[in-house]
């Protein structure tokens, strides 16, 4: 399920990508630093790891996006 | 002095009252979430004044049982004074309701809330024109950030006008034209919601961001709690060995009885905090009346509406709050349908079953097993409801649903919702739970303190003959007739009992147990709930009804997860 | 514009704009939407049609209607450029 998961926040950025609208993005981003921030808190508590972590990688994807769009 | 709140759903109506009042009522971001009259007091000036706070209403023609409500106190106990809340990025629409209110000649104050959402859409009103053209006071205010409250209080012991407005020609045109005169709007922005819609609501991208959601809840729930729950679990072990190897019947009492039963019971405490979280986030981000959108077309095909998703996800918290939601749709026998297997819809209070068996017989796929049991309660209630609407509650439904804008929740209104469903777990700890420890106790201990012949082992084994199929032994049989009351005292019945539950159940009988104990029968409140929301006939048929489904399909799974 | 650019609400596919012309209907349904101020001669906005029910925006609120409902409503479309 978490490969779900990381497949629709994958699916979500690149279908900004495509139909070239700035939402996707910007949405994308917060969807992978919630998971990335959940990833994390079930390491701590359990000691299983997800790739999911990596989702704090998008934090400056969610800041430039949200320059961009303005909110 | 009694003062009505009245305004169109999801105004800020509950907001206002806790600002005016310091109370602690619940609030939600989706239109319907106060489905019964609440009241508050508060004292202005040594005044005592109650505050009583209704549903939301469009209009005064009501078309659902919580715009009944509202409509009714305002009809049959005569208020000294209405505080119309208007949302004031939407002011024509909230006047036609306004404009409605004028007939009772009953004082009135408009109070303009969401301002600050208002002037961030670029939209200003011209308050004292608007008061003019009324003939009441206008305050502005922000209730979630207490601004304008004072004002507001000041009016309020001035007691309001009573509105004289010159209708021209029928409501909605008039309410047109106040708009108009005094609304001013400027640039727009775009705002976050449009951003947010554009995704959440993607053709394609909907529902697995739904899902994708929904995993992440019960992630949170299950997987991150766990180091909380086996904190308390341990203590409470410690503190039952310790009480119990004292002697006398009264550390038994309390040791093996009290203690062991209720701790059983508690150690999940942290999986439903946190649910509830969750939860409260999903009510109060405006995320949760977008699913209504994106779960229409499913609700459609079994005979529901996108209107019943509200309740159904509610009903992951606690189905009684969650049969009380479906007051507000319209469509009655798409609400008797809903309410109806509502109670499918798994509960925090089973929670600890799951959580228990899986754990001990699917250590590896826990969290797999408990979703699939959720979804298994889903896809029951569904099938249900689709038998329903076929046979019992036929018809075509409508319906029609605000959309609010997407808020960040603000921490106080997540601390309430989550407080206030927890406080009552832990009342339930307190009296049914503690009370059920006591008597499961008292069964075990005598006549005899051997299990077997004591009066818990013979009423087991009684009734054990109608569960043979399943080939449960006589503990869960007992376990199951305990948990009628509130299904958590399943857990504390096997507990108490000290079941070596691993050593004498297979898995396929564990299965079959957990999904019984999912379908069942609605506990007690629930039942209550349903009788006061549906009627007698209801409450009995839904027992029936779910015991029925419960022992057909556990029987099935028993069987075929015995072949597997 | 043609007569039959007259339709029911559930006919616009997504992104269509029109004008409420008229609600037909019995009396409930009338009602319950003239306080929703979906009322004639508003702008709607077709935000999503895709088989359940459809989201539009009118008046700058947003609402989900069921497809029963939403055939009650009767439209001008604007014509598409
Ligand atoms: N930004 C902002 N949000 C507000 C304000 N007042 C209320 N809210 C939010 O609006 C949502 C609805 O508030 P409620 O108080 O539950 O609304 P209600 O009118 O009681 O709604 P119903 O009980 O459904 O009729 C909540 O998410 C509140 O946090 C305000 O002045 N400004
Ligand atoms: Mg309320």
């Amino acid at each position: 399920m978490n490969a779900f998961v990381l497949a629709v926040i994958s699916v979500t950025f690149l279908k900004g990508f495509i139909v070239k609208k700035r939402s996707y993005g910007f949405v994308a981003s917060i969807i992978a630093v919630i998971f990335a921030f959940l990833m994390t808190l079930v390491f701590l508590a359990v000691g299983t790891f997800s790739y999911g972590i990596f989702g704090y990688f998008a934090l400056p994807a969610f800041i430039w996006y949200r320059k961009r769009l303005a909110v | 002095m009694k003062i009505a709140m009245i305004g169109n759903p999801n105004v800020g109506k509950t907001a206002l009252l806790n600002a005016l009042t310091g109370g602690n009522f619940e609030v939600g971001n989706f239109p319907g979430t106060t489905v019964e009259k609440k009241e508050g007091k508060a004292k202005i000036d040594g005044k005592e004044i109650l505050f009583v706070d209704l549903p939301g209403i469009y209009s005064l023609e009501a078309h659902s049982l919580d715009e009944k409500v509202a409509k009714d106190f305002l009809t049959k106990e005569r208020p000294d004074l209405i505080l119309n809340i208007v949302n004031a990025s939407n002011l024509e629409r909230n006047l036609y309701l306004t404009l409605q209110l004028v007939d009772f000649k009953i004082p009135m104050i408009l109070v303009l809330n969401m301002i600050d959402e208002a002037e961030k859409r670029g939209i200003r009103i011209d308050a004292e024109r608007l008061s003019k053209i009324l003939g009441i006071p206008v305050i502005k205010t922000v209730a979630v950030k207490g601004i304008g409250i004072e004002e507001l209080k000041r009016e309020i012991l001035r007691g309001g006008k009573v509105p004289r407005v010159e209708i021209e020609g029928n409501i909605i045109k008039t309410a047109e034209k106040i708009a108009k005169k005094v609304v001013r709007v400027e640039e727009r922005r775009i705002d976050l919601t449009e951003i947010l819609d554009d995704v959440f609501m993607d053709k394609h991208l909907g529902i697995p961001i739904f899902i994708a959601f929904m995993w992440m809840m019960f992630t949170f729930t299950f997987t991150v709690a766990t180091p909380l729950t086996d904190l308390i679990d341990s203590a409470f072990s410690v503190l039952a060995e310790y009480v119990s190897s004292l002697n006398g019947i009264v550390f038994s009492l309390i040791g093996d009885g009290v203690i062991k039963g209720v701790g059983s019971v508690l150690v999940f405490l942290p999986n439903i905090a946190f649910l509830f979280v969750a939860l409260s986030l999903l009510e109060l981000s405006g995320y949760m009346p977008r699913a209504v959108y994106l779960m229409d077309k499913i609700m459609t095909t079994f005979g529901l509406t996108g209107r019943s998703v509200i309740p159904l996800i509610m009903g992951f918290g606690c189905n009684v709050p969650a049969v009380m939601a479906t007051r507000s749709i319209e469509d009655d026998r798409v609400r008797i349908a809903t309410l109806l297997v509502n109670p499918f819809i798994s509960c925090s209070a089973r929670l600890p079953i799951y959580v228990l068996f899986a754990g001990l017989f699917f250590p590896n796929a826990k969290t797999i097993v408990i979703m699939s049991l959720y979804a298994f309660g889903v896809a029951i209630a569904l099938i249900s409801a689709l038998i329903f609407r076929k046979v019992l509650l036929r018809g075509e439904a409508e319906y029609i649903i605000e959309l609010p804008p997407y808020r960040i929740p603000n921490w106080r209104d997540v601390w309430i919702l989550t407080w206030n469903r927890t406080k009552h777990f832990l009342q339930k700890a307190g009296t049914v739970i503690l009370g059920m420890s006591v008597v499961i106790w008292f069964l075990t201990n005598f006549p005899t303190s051997n299990i077997e012949s004591s009066y818990a082992g013979t009423l087991g084994k009684l009734l054990q003959p109608i569960f043979a199929p399943m080939g449960w032994d006589w503990q869960f049989v007992l376990a199951i007739l305990m948990g009628a009351v509130a299904k958590e005292v399943v857990v504390e019945t096997l507990s108490i009992l000290n079941t070596p539950i691993s050593q004498i159940m297979t898995t396929s009988q564990a299965l079959a147990f957990m999904v019984f104990s999912l379908l069942y029968m609605p506990c007690i409140a629930t039942l209550a709930t349903i009788k006061a929301e549906a009627g007698w006939k209801w409450s009995i048929f839904a027992v029936i009804y779910s015991f029925t489904v419960a022992y057909f399909v556990a029987f099935v799974v028993e069987v075929i997860a015995r072949l597997i | 514009m043609s007569l039959n650019s007259k339709v029911p609400l559930i006919m616009l596919r997504e992104g269509d704009e029109g004008v409420v012309v008229d609600i037909i209907g019995g009396r409930g349904a009338v009602s319950k939407l003239l306080a929703l101020g979906i009322v004639p001669g508003k702008k709607v906005k077709v935000l999503g049609n895709r088989g359940g029910a459809i989201l539009i925006s009118i008046n700058g609120s947003k609402f989900v209607v069921g497809r029963g409902l939403a055939m009650k409503v009767i439209v001008h479309a604007k014509q598409k450029n």
